[in-house]
């Protein structure tokens, strides 16, 4: 489960670098359609989930 | 863990394609509605606000009432297109001069300014449109700038009260014969 919350987040992550440089490069290609904060939430929830669990 | 990987990187492609077919437009019309409750991504809210009254909400019906003239809203435009409708809902009781329209050059006093014409009425509220060619209007930038014109509401001290904004953006649909021609104009909209 902890592995898949570390996907998640890394993905996310990912996600929104991509998205963020592509409305920077086309103001409004990704805020047009789509709300950026939701990526936000995600990385946020699935990166405190990994944190949480994480093996010391 | 392998699949999920996989099953992650098509989610992301996913998405990428979803974007851009969205931003690039391959139908023949966009649709952008403002009703005042809500902020819309594609289009501003009026300006300035010293010549606005706030916006006010009566029976989840949303408007804002005009003082002076002219005010302002700014489109977001991600394609090159033809020609645009705009059907306002408003409340001119005294039958004031009326127009709207967008501009012609970036930066400069040009606008296509036309009358809006009543076409139904709902209500006390009218329902009126415009329609333009967007052929002469400077559509390099992203942001296409629109102006309301009532030039004679603050010198008879009246009001004119707008609830609705429909703009719709018609173009020729994609197909094969002009695919890489729109999205020629396409890259150059990105890449100004």
């Amino acid at each position: 489960m902890q592995n898949i919350f570390k996907l998640i987040f890394i993905y996310s992550l990912i996600i929104f670098f991509i998205l963020f440089f592509l409305e920077l490069v086309k103001e409004g290609f990704v805020s047009n359609h789509f709300d950026l904060n939701i990526v936000l939430i995600i990385i946020l929830i699935s990166g405190l989930w990994t944190a949480y669990f994480v093996k010391l | 863990m392998r699949q999920i990987r996989i099953i992650f990187i098509i989610i992301i492609i996913g998405i990428l394609i979803w974007l851009f077919i969205l931003d690039f437009v391959p139908g023949e019309k966009l649709e952008i509605n403002y009703n005042f409750c809500e902020r819309e991504s594609m289009i501003t809210e009026l300006s300035p606000g010293n010549r606005l009254w706030p916006i006010k909400k009566i029976n989840n019906n949303c408007s804002q009432d005009i003082a002076a003239s002219p005010v302002y809203f700014d489109t977001r435009a991600p394609q090159y297109f033809d020609s645009a409708k705009v059907e306002i809902k408003y409340k001119n009781l005294n039958n004031q001069e009326f127009k709207l329209g967008p501009q012609i050059i970036k930066d400069e006093w040009m606008w296509q300014l036309q009358d809006v014409i009543e076409i139904d009425k709902v209500g006390e509220w009218q329902i009126g449109k415009a329609e333009f060619s967007l052929n002469n209007i400077y559509q390099n930038s992203n942001v296409m700038r629109w102006l309301i014109s009532a030039p004679t509401i603050e010198e008879n001290k009246t009001i004119i009260a707008i609830s609705k904004i429909k703009i719709i953006f018609y173009k020729q649909p994609v197909n094969f014969s002009n695919f890489l021609e729109q999205i020629k104009s396409y890259l150059r909209k990105t890449v100004r």
